[in-house]
């Protein structure tokens, strides 16, 4: 690993390392608990390139020259497998004039606002990851508009219930013995999740949906229902993370299956939900209905 | 509609809108660990997104003197950085910017053998273990600073020391975090 060398390396001055690690380490620590602010910058940044190069009356095509020019139109083929956007320029590029691309984005614009309701849904959750997808996590999963879910793991002591909304996150063990966690931040739900060795790239419908709406392009089928998409950026030598979502006859999520692979297998993952036609009491949602009102309650 | 794997099937849609595509999707892989560097190098926010933007502009502007063979991100920060230092002699003093000798191994720091796309992911999936992995008061005054947003004085009340133990404190967990999140990832690539 290169940083790793770098850091090793001989010659350098300590302090000016040291100093560069506490400052990298920093920027690293400010971001444990989520990217949207790059996110967010990143797409800012872009709106004004987009500016500045309509702006100056740039032919659309006239970065393309110095690129053909130098290094041929193989050259521009071997740059996007480097950046592993193949597949995802050729998307981009069919959907910017493609008719299918706005109902796609509508189809997703909808689901996504219908998970945002505050309507209580009920669905079936599977990740599985590493080698041959070995490690698996089955759970039911309840949301309730944005942020609030609850998760339902069956352990061998009984069922394990991990939850939460924008303010606090809780984690009822299977083992009545066991103290009910309460976490003062929502932003703390994948710490609480990795200590009860549930590993989760999503805990509620609204951040998956909005992660496809943000990072992937995606195809909807003639009938209006099947939605399948590729993600935009995916990195060298990755294959590109693919999704592949089903919505009901209201517009609503009814099944997704998401799927990464990686580099190496032991990094591939996929995560599927499915929707369940259940009445979801509200209460599922409250740590409290889901222990006695005498169990140890810990806040961290 | 289905993606086609050659870009020569984009021809029909119009070959001047691939090398935009493509460079946006450079941006959006290589963006975040360009914020990383700019984070790390200028303590402005506002002065952070001006560079990030300029370093995009000036990216876009010199495309055609990009080697394809090398790391779009390195090239990337090497325009941030060499905005950073024509800033700070432009400002003629110390200013907000980092010296020189710093931004260097702060370059070294971000660079990475292999894929860039994902390695702030995975650099910040060790982090969170390393983090759990802390004394009781070391992750207290990480939570206190980084999650509930408390510094200088108020963090150091909050810790029940002086301003410069606080300090010192958190420079060491800082340093013993990144040791940890080197080691995780080395031992995840198998070195």
């Amino acid at each position: 690993m290169g940083r790793h060398d770098e850091v090793d390396r001989s010659g350098a001055p300590d302090t000016a390392r040291a100093e560069a690690i506490e400052r990298y380490t920093d920027q690293l620590l400010e971001r444990t608990a989520g990217d949207e602010r790059d996110r967010d910058a990143v797409e800012r940044a872009l709106r004004a390139w987009r500016r500045e190069r309509d702006g100056s009356g740039e032919s659309e095509s006239a970065p393309v020259l110095p690129l053909a020019r130098r290094f041929g139109r193989s050259a521009l083929v071997r740059l996007a497998s480097a950046a592993g956007v193949l597949l995802a320029v050729a998307v981009a590029a069919l959907f910017l004039i493609g008719p299918g691309a706005p109902t796609a984005d509508a189809a997703l614009a909808g689901a996504l606002e219908r998970a945002r309701a505050a309507t209580p849904r009920m669905y079936e959750l599977l990740f599985e990851r590493g080698l041959g997808f070995t490690r698996a996590v089955e759970a039911d999963l309840y949301v309730s508009g944005e942020q609030t879910f609850a998760l339902a793991l069956e352990k061998p002591a009984g069922t394990a219930w991990i939850g939460g909304d924008r303010a606090q996150v809780w984690v009822v063990p299977a083992n009545p013995q066991l103290p009910v966690v309460l976490g003062d931040r929502a932003r703390r739900t994948q710490q609480l999740l990795a200590e009860n060795d549930v590993e989760l790239p999503y805990v509620d419908v609204v951040s998956a949906l909005e992660a496809l709406s943000v990072d992937y392009d995606a195809a909807l089928s003639a009938d209006g229902l099947v939605l399948s998409g590729t993600k935009r950026a995916t990195a060298p030598e990755h294959k590109a993370d693919t999704f592949r979502l089903v919505l009901d006859e209201d517009g609503a999520l009814a099944s997704l299956e998401l799927e990464r692979r990686g580099r190496i297998a032991l990094g591939d993952w996929r995560f599927e939900l499915q929707a369940r036609d259940t009445e979801v009491d509200g209460s599922v949602f409250d740590h409290a209905s889901h222990h006695r009102a005498d169990r140890r309650v810990i806040e961290r | 509609m289905q993606p086609d794997p050659e870009p020569e099937a984009t021809a029909d849609a119009g070959p001047d809108t691939v090398p935009h595509a493509l460079f946006e999707a450079l941006v959006r892989e290589h963006g975040p660990r360009l914020r990383v560097f700019l984070g790390a190098a200028v303590r402005d926010p506002l002065i952070q997104d001006e560079l990030f933007q300029e370093a995009l502009l000036v990216a876009w502007r010199r495309i055609g003197d990009f080697d394809p063979e090398r790391s779009f991100g390195h090239w990337l920060r090497g325009i941030a950085r060499n905005l950073i230092l024509a800033r700070r002699r432009a400002d003629g003093r110390r200013g907000p910017l980092v010296a020189p000798d710093v931004l260097e191994e702060l370059g070294a720091l971000c660079e990475v053998d292999g894929p860039e796309g994902e390695r702030l992911g995975e650099e910040l999936d060790a982090l969170r273990v390393c983090l759990d992995h802390l004394p009781d008061d070391a992750r207290s005054a990480v939570r206190l600073h980084y999650t509930d947003g408390h510094r200088g004085p108020e963090l150091a009340e909050r810790l029940g020391r002086s301003v410069e133990a606080t300090k010192k404190l958190m420079q060491r967990v800082r340093a013993r975090l990144f040791d940890c999140m080197t080691m995780r990832l080395e031992a995840r690539e198998g070195i």
